[in-house]
């Protein structure tokens, strides 16, 4: 498995995000970048290898307790879903043409379409 | 009229959405999601949820719609409606479940924070503020002892405002909610607090709940301590003889989970101190303190199957946890076994994918403290132990 980087929308106003902003994200604490825009959450489904790995390897948290995190935000109505790529090229091409929004792909899958915020150690 | 506007909404939004797709949501930031539960409960003896002790009851499905719709970013709108039967001890089955408007005053990554307004779930424990939605329960039913059905209308939701706030560090982050608001009452909730439908009526008056949490990344740690501050006045009918009868309910929550990648260690530990007001002929306090407890394990026996077993403490007083006393009193109109349950439970579950959910599981129980009494009209027909298997499907969206 090769390391992950996290992409966001090729337009965002950030250069770096640390891996606590990433996680601060992704549990949807965080709703907006600093100029204002909708943060728009894509991923893959949670039995992905790639989802996995992001998930234990930058966000410290078992793919099972996101979804739970997840699903008690949609069920209490305290916050929005993410929105759910079925490949990896598909999320890659939504984080492209959607502004606002971050995803995590293959380090080598990374390309000029997307901006690279964070890469895994 | 809130009700209405919900229902509209809830009826709208697929529509809208249907169609659109993708770009409609990410114009307007409207979300849709829902669930079907159909259970089966069978009983040895002891009615749970509808005549479960003949050839089995389907009186427990639970049925949810819920919309979102995010205008700009600080703001969010929801609503949810939920459709519940529960053999005889729901009486009001459809009901607009949560219904409220979200703002943000704090968005910077490591602090967030915001006010909610509305009708609000009640965020107690782990699992209260989700416990009809059964891809969020750790089995078919709750651990009774502290997500007791038979009184659960108090504690679904409030009237009232919410503030949050979400502190992230490097390898922690703390959660913290703060309500106030008017809890929720109906008969059945009247039903529990007095086991009898009483001639008057309830009115909850401001109450508050509070919940701090604390996770641990690097430890799988997370740990909880809620507490609630709920006041109801109970208006009695002139015939009853009471002056101002009131009734307060002041349960403190604390919570543990551990999460290794198979391994999921839960435990939650509860004082509920009940408090009823001048509900004797002279006026003056009575109190008593229930104590609950459950510890947790689960085991994944692949990411998609897990498998649970549970032991489960619920005592009415924990002055009188055998409840000898109690049917000693000149009070005492029901057998000892009545104040108290320890449930074993074993459970199965297969998450079949991200729409489908299928759950088994076995309780051996002793004691009712948490049966619920309109299942079990004839109370002299209830036994101190008893068994119960139940199975369920669930659909999500």
């Amino acid at each position: 498995m090769n390391a992950q980087s996290v992409i966001a929308h090729p337009d965002a106003k950030v250069e770096n995000l640390t891996q606590t902003m990433i996680r601060s994200i992704f549990l949807m604490r965080t709703t907006e970048w600093e100029d204002g825009t909708q943060i728009v959450v894509m991923t893959l489904e949670a039995s992905e290898t790639l989802h996995i790995a992001f998930c234990k390897n930058v966000l410290g948290l078992f793919p099972y307790q996101l979804q739970q995190i997840w699903d008690r935000i949609i069920f209490t109505g305290t916050g929005q879903a993410p929105h759910y790529a079925t490949s990896a090229d598909e999320l890659k091409k939504l984080v492209a043409t959607t502004p606002g929004a971050i995803g995590y792909i293959d380090r080598e899958d990374t390309d000029g379409t997307v901006r690279v915020v964070y890469v895994e150690d | 009229m809130l009700k209405i506007s919900a229902l509209i909404l809830i009826l709208l939004v697929p529509m809208l959405q249907h169609g659109y797709a993708y770009a409609n949501q990410s114009l307007l930031g409207l979300q849709t999601h829902g669930f079907l539960t159909q259970s089966y409960i069978k009983t040895d003896r002891n009615n749970f949820f509808g005549e479960s002790a003949g050839r089995g009851s389907i009186d427990f499905r639970e049925l949810g719609i819920n919309s979102s719709l995010r205008p700009f970013s600080k703001l969010t709108a929801s609503a949810q409606l939920i459709y519940r039967d529960a053999g005889a001890s729901e009486d009001q089955k459809l009901l607009l479940d949560f219904a409220l408007l979200d703002y943000r005053l704090l968005n910077t990554g490591r602090f967030n924070s915001g006010l909610r307004v509305g009708r609000i779930k009640n965020p107690m424990g782990i699992y209260n503020d989700t416990r009809d939605v059964a891809f969020t329960r750790p089995g078919i039913i709750l651990p009774q002892s502290i997500y007791f059905d038979r009184a659960r209308d108090l504690a679904l939701s409030s009237d009232g405002m919410q503030s949050y706030s979400y502190y992230t560090g490097d390898s922690f982050e703390i959660q913290m909610q703060l309500a106030l608001g008017y809890p929720r009452v109906s008969t059945s909730s009247e039903i529990s607090l007095f086991s009898e439908d009483r001639p008057g009526e309830l009115s909850s008056s401001p109450s508050y709940l509070a919940r701090v949490s604390v996770q641990l990344f690097d430890n799988h740690l997370k740990l909880s301590y809620s507490e609630i501050g709920m006041f109801v006045d109970y208006r009695s009918t002139p015939t009853e003889g009471l002056s101002n009868p009131s009734f307060e309910f002041s349960p403190k929550l604390f919570s543990v989970e551990f999460n290794l990648e198979n391994i999921v260690l839960t435990g939650e530990y509860a004082l509920r101190e009940f408090t009823f007001i001048n509900f004797a002929p002279t006026p003056g306090k009575s109190s008593r303190t229930g104590e609950s407890y459950y510890m947790q394990l689960a085991y994944f026996i692949t990411p998609k199957i897990k498998l649970t077993g549970r032991y489960d403490v619920t005592y009415l007083d924990r002055n009188d946890r055998s409840g000898i006393a109690y049917e000693a009193s000149p009070q005492g109109s029901a057998p000892a076994f009545t104040r108290y349950a320890k449930d074993y439970t074993l459970g199965v579950q297969w998450n079949i994918n991200r729409s489908w959910l299928v759950m088994f599981e076995q309780h051996k129980v002793s004691g009712t403290s948490w049966l619920p009494v309109q299942d079990n009209p004839d109370s002299s027909l209830v036994k101190k132990d008893w068994l119960m298997f139940s199975g369920l499907v669930s659909y999500r969206f």
